[in-house]
């Protein structure tokens, strides 16, 4: 299945990685996925301070790495923020200790998405999904498509449904997807790491 | 005349939804004697979505279309700013984490084996420009156009991408030259909200509005920026009701350097920017330069 995840949310008991069920590595995890020292943020707040998103986080970027500082992943990846983070990378450019809180993020929605723990914003992660399907199918990402099945599967077919015409007529969405030439090479990547979905020590 | 040979990536943006950016900018190259090939067979960098849910995979996506520039044996131009960060620090891993490296060689069939160079349109362009052999390619000017200039959050690198320069103040001397005034403001490097602008409109509406506000109260008519996404997502979400165009750096460059087909792309933006072209350039290139 070219599926970010086989479980259904909500309908089985969320399966955990014993890594993450452990609780004592979960520190380490995520210092390895995003290649950053947690233990680094002294907490000045400047990334909470200069995000364009915090009002609608329930967690600011630093109480993330305060709770993953603690090893509680529960808290973590079940909170909002890691799903309204854009990666926009304010915080990381402000960090004093030059942290890449968004990297950090990145590892933590792999990492909520592994253990298969419901997403807190379900639109975005099927936002996600959405593109993410599209490009495994033509290697480049058809934007009309991945658009429409967004908006079929919110509900929200009538929004946006100008401007959407007109840049139909204008050419500017396409209704035929580009393709990769050697489409066999993107699948093999793709292939690759979803077949390691599971297994962090093999990971890299 | 020296002439530049640079392996193109256009990414999926340029080569959909700002087809009009795409084309300018091969205009514009082509004045400064600049020559893009385009990459064989380029796929997805790995931007936003990808490597927001799998990281390592962005990796290896973006890593696929620096072995094509590899064996191309040329530097890279890319000119989505997304798409620049991912290809950038997909180089960076490539080259410089072993297991990364040992990785994707099996996965792509060939390692990085030295830099290339990725620049952005806006690493290349000023100096360019100011090559005395180019002094004359700007022939048209936007004299009376008030504009602010905005980066978008993108252009502003992970601490991983600090040893790239900064590409902050490029819209401003390139505009310098076309002879627009600059409005000074706080909001150049302030993100336009990404991907969130169609999963969470609720949050990025607030968000545009915010920027186009204060660029109005800088003083400006207009909004040139350099990343194609920003330029949709400030067209698109804006609540206000007398939208302020965005113009995109490339689009004004064709112009100021004659070329005649900027009408077709400025009909494909989502805010019509005629009103305010035909109001301050035109009538005041019609009153001074006679029709």
């Amino acid at each position: 299945m070219n599926n970010l995840h086989t479980i259904t949310f909500g309908k089985e008991p969320p399966f955990r990685h014993p890594s993450i069920a452990d609780g004592k590595t979960f520190r380490k995890i995520v210092n390895h996925l995003s290649r950053q020292k947690v233990e680094m943020c002294w907490h000045c707040q400047c990334c909470g301070g200069g995000c364009p998103f915090s009002d609608h986080m329930d967690l600011l970027p630093n109480q993330v790495i305060r709770w993953v500082q603690m090893e509680n992943s529960e808290t973590v990846l079940r909170c909002k923020t890691i799903w309204i983070c854009v990666g926009c990378h304010t915080c990381s450019d402000q960090c004093p200790n030059a942290i890449d809180i968004a990297a950090i993020m990145d590892a933590l929605r792999q990492l909520a998405i592994r253990s298969g723990i419901a997403p807190a914003e379900n639109d975005i992660y099927r936002f996600h999904q959405y593109i993410f399907e599209s490009i495994h199918r033509h290697g480049r990402l058809n934007k009309l498509e991945a658009l429409a099945q967004f908006k079929v599967r919110t509900g929200n077919l009538f929004s946006d449904l100008q401007a959407g015409i007109r840049m139909l007529l204008t050419g500017k969405l396409e209704l035929l997807p580009q393709h990769v030439a050697k489409r066999q090479e993107v699948s093999r990547i793709f292939d690759h790491y979803h077949h390691r979905r599971g297994s962090f020590e093999a990971y890299e | 005349m020296n002439e530049k040979h640079l392996a193109y990536y256009p990414g999926c943006t340029l080569a959909s939804t700002a087809r009009e950016i795409d084309e300018a900018l091969h205009r514009v190259c082509e004045r400064l004697d600049i020559r893009l090939e385009t990459l064989p067979d380029w796929n997805c960098c790995g931007s936003s979505s990808v490597h927001a849910v799998r990281p390592q995979l962005a990796v290896s996506l973006a890593g696929r279309n620096l072995i094509q520039a590899q064996s191309m044996a040329k530097d890279m131009m890319v000119m989505c700013a997304g798409c620049l960060n991912r290809l950038r620090s997909a180089h960076v891993r490539l080259l410089e984490d072993p297991v990364t490296r040992r990785v994707n060689a099996t996965l792509l069939g060939d390692r990085l084996q030295q830099e290339i160079g990725i620049h952005h349109l806006l690493d290349i362009l000023p100096q360019r420009m100011a090559e005395p052999a180019y002094r004359g390619v700007v022939c048209k000017s936007l004299e009376g156009l008030r504009y602010t200039a905005y980066y978008g959050c993108l252009l502003a690198a992970p601490p991983e991408l600090k040893r790239y320069p900064r590409l902050h103040g490029t819209i401003e001397s390139i505009m310098q030259r076309l002879g627009a005034i600059h409005c000074c403001w706080g909001y150049e490097a302030k993100c336009c909200g990404s991907f969130l602008s169609v999963a969470r409109p609720d949050i990025v509406s607030p968000m545009v509005t915010d920027i186009l506000q204060s660029a109005r109260q800088a003083g400006a008519e207009c909004i040139v920026t350099a990343c194609a996404m920003c330029q949709l997502n400030l067209e698109l979400r804006s609540t206000e009701k007398d939208r302020l165009p965005v113009f995109s750096i490339v689009e004004l460059a064709a112009y100021g350097m004659g070329e005649s087909d900027w009408p077709t792309w400025f009909r494909k933006h989502l805010v019509d920017p005629m009103p305010l072209f035909e109001k301050r350039v035109l009538r005041h290139r019609a009153a001074h330069h006679g029709p």
